[in-house]
């Protein structure tokens, strides 16, 4: 039983064994968790391979780089890997609005007013303006639109 | 082997830490996140990080529209007959925040508001209205429910009266109305057939007359006109005898008079089935012109001979 790790010797093939772990343990539980150490187990793995350290600083080095993963995980997994457009427009509930002609169906006076989108109405803001006008969608925030007056204005 | 021991619990801390603080949020949901108990803002989907021990995620709101099954109720309308409606609303979260923090149980308070604007709503309306108007039903109960979940972050997008169920006693009253309904309809469509059959009929009759006794008329003008005619013919031809009679001798005429009186004689004589023979009174007055007859061929042939 010479090749389980003791506390004495822990070489680089068993931090990679221990990622290969936690990346089938990343698989099988709910959430985005266990990749970041797997990668930190690799990582450190690597470092080991190069130059032999005492088993106290590979425990604290991994825990470090636990923590690095995580930050550059963070930093490229939302701008590169999410990046895209798609799925951005899903859920986003109100906003996927913005830029559409709408009719308002309750004149805006005092600043609030409900226009008509799709089959449906929706309480909205913006300059007063009877009822019947088109207005643009500008911004949407929660369940109220913001909108502004088209007619006889240049769009 | 104390510095080991710290260095394991300072790994598993680590771990720990990190289980807390990354925070991987699924398409379709926002999950709130509380600093100290107190919301700060909402996770959107993706990996998000927060900050272990202080933060913590707070409520997991579905940003997918949702159906609720309003179950069925029973409403009394405006002319006191009791219905039973059920009904589906549609809404989605628009705003993670408010919903979870500005409505206790936003499914249970979207479904209560739901039904008690349907009571509103259909209390209001004639059952006739409110079988004929789900639009306008529909129209109402949206506006009103939307207006009041605006609040909570919450858009309704759709509420429909699923089924309306008047009492059998009352629906069987209404097929039988609409039917009596039909019946009458039926009757007046027949009783004015009849009638205008009638009308047709009598001008039908009107008409042949007019132009029976048009004819008649033509016919009485067209005859007298004849007559007219035969009668100038006469004249003329009288005249036109007298003339000759003028320019020659008497007794031509009387020439020709004895003949027809002779042909005609021969005529009722020779009639079929006639046993007696009729003659005229002046019949022998006849006979004794022939006598003048003998004169006038005496005198015409005698002269000459």
């Amino acid at each position: 039983m010479d090749w389980l790790p003791t506390l004495e010797r822990i070489q680089s093939w068993h931090w990679w064994v221990l990622g290969a772990l936690l990346l089938i343990l990343e698989v099988f539980a709910p959430g985005v968790f266990f990749v970041w150490l797997a990668m930190a187990a690799f990582m450190l793995g690597l470092l080991v391979f190069v130059l032999p350290l005492p088993v106290t600083l590979q425990l604290l080095l991994f825990a470090l780089l636990s923590v690095v993963a995580v930050l550059i995980g963070r930093r490229y997994v939302n701008r590169l890997i999410l990046g895209g457009d798609e799925g951005e427009s899903m859920n986003r509930g109100a906003s996927r609005l913005v830029g559409r002609t709408v009719v308002v169906t309750s004149a805006i006076r005092n600043g609030v007013g409900r226009v008509r989108v799709g089959d449906s109405d929706w309480r909205a803001t913006g300059p007063d303006v009877p009822e019947g006008a088109n207005v643009l969608i500008v911004s949407a925030e929660g369940t109220t639109l913001h909108v502004r007056e088209i007619n006889g204005t240049w769009v | 082997m104390g510095l080991t021991i710290f260095v394991i619990v300072a790994v598993l801390l680590v771990i720990v830490t990190l289980l807390a603080g990354v925070k991987s949020v699924p398409q379709g949901f926002e999950w709130t996140q509380e600093r100290f108990g107190k919301f700060q803002r909402s996770l959107k989907p993706g990996l998000n990080l927060i900050i272990p021990y202080i933060d913590r995620i707070g409520r997991r709101v579905n940003m997918m529209e949702q159906v609720l099954d309003v179950p069925s109720q029973e409403v009394i309308t405006k002319d006191n007959a009791l219905v039973t409606v059920d009904g589906v609303v549609f809404y989605q979260v628009l705003d993670a925040a408010k919903a979870s923090y500005e409505v206790g149980n936003l499914q249970q308070a979207v479904l209560n508001l739901t039904m008690t604007n349907i009571r509103t709503v259909m209390g209001s309306m004639d059952l006739d209205e409110l079988l004929s108007n789900r639009d306008q039903i529909n129209a109402r109960l949206l506006a009103v429910v939307d207006e009041a979940t605006e609040p909570w972050g919450v858009k309704v997008t759709r509420i429909e009266v699923k089924d309306i169920k008047p009492p059998a006693d009352l629906v069987a009253s209404m097929a039988r109305q609409m039917k009596a309904e039909r019946e009458k309809r039926a009757n007046i469509l027949d009783a004015e057939g009849f009638r205008q059959a009638a009308i047709l009929k009598a001008e039908g009759e009107k008409q042949a007359e007019i132009l029976n006794a048009e004819g008649q008329r033509q016919a009485a003008f067209l005859q007298s006109e004849a007559r007219e005619r035969q009668a100038q013919a006469e004249a003329e031809a009288t005249r036109m005898v007298s003339e000759a009679i003028a320019a020659g001798n008497v007794q031509a005429i009387n020439y020709f008079i004895a003949q027809r009186y002779v042909d005609a004689l021969k005529d009722v004589a020779t009639a079929p089935n006639q046993k007696t023979l009729i003659l005229p009174i002046e019949a022998t007055s006849v006979l004794g012109s022939l006598a003048g007859i003998a004169e006038v061929a005496k005198e015409a042939f005698g002269n000459k001979g």
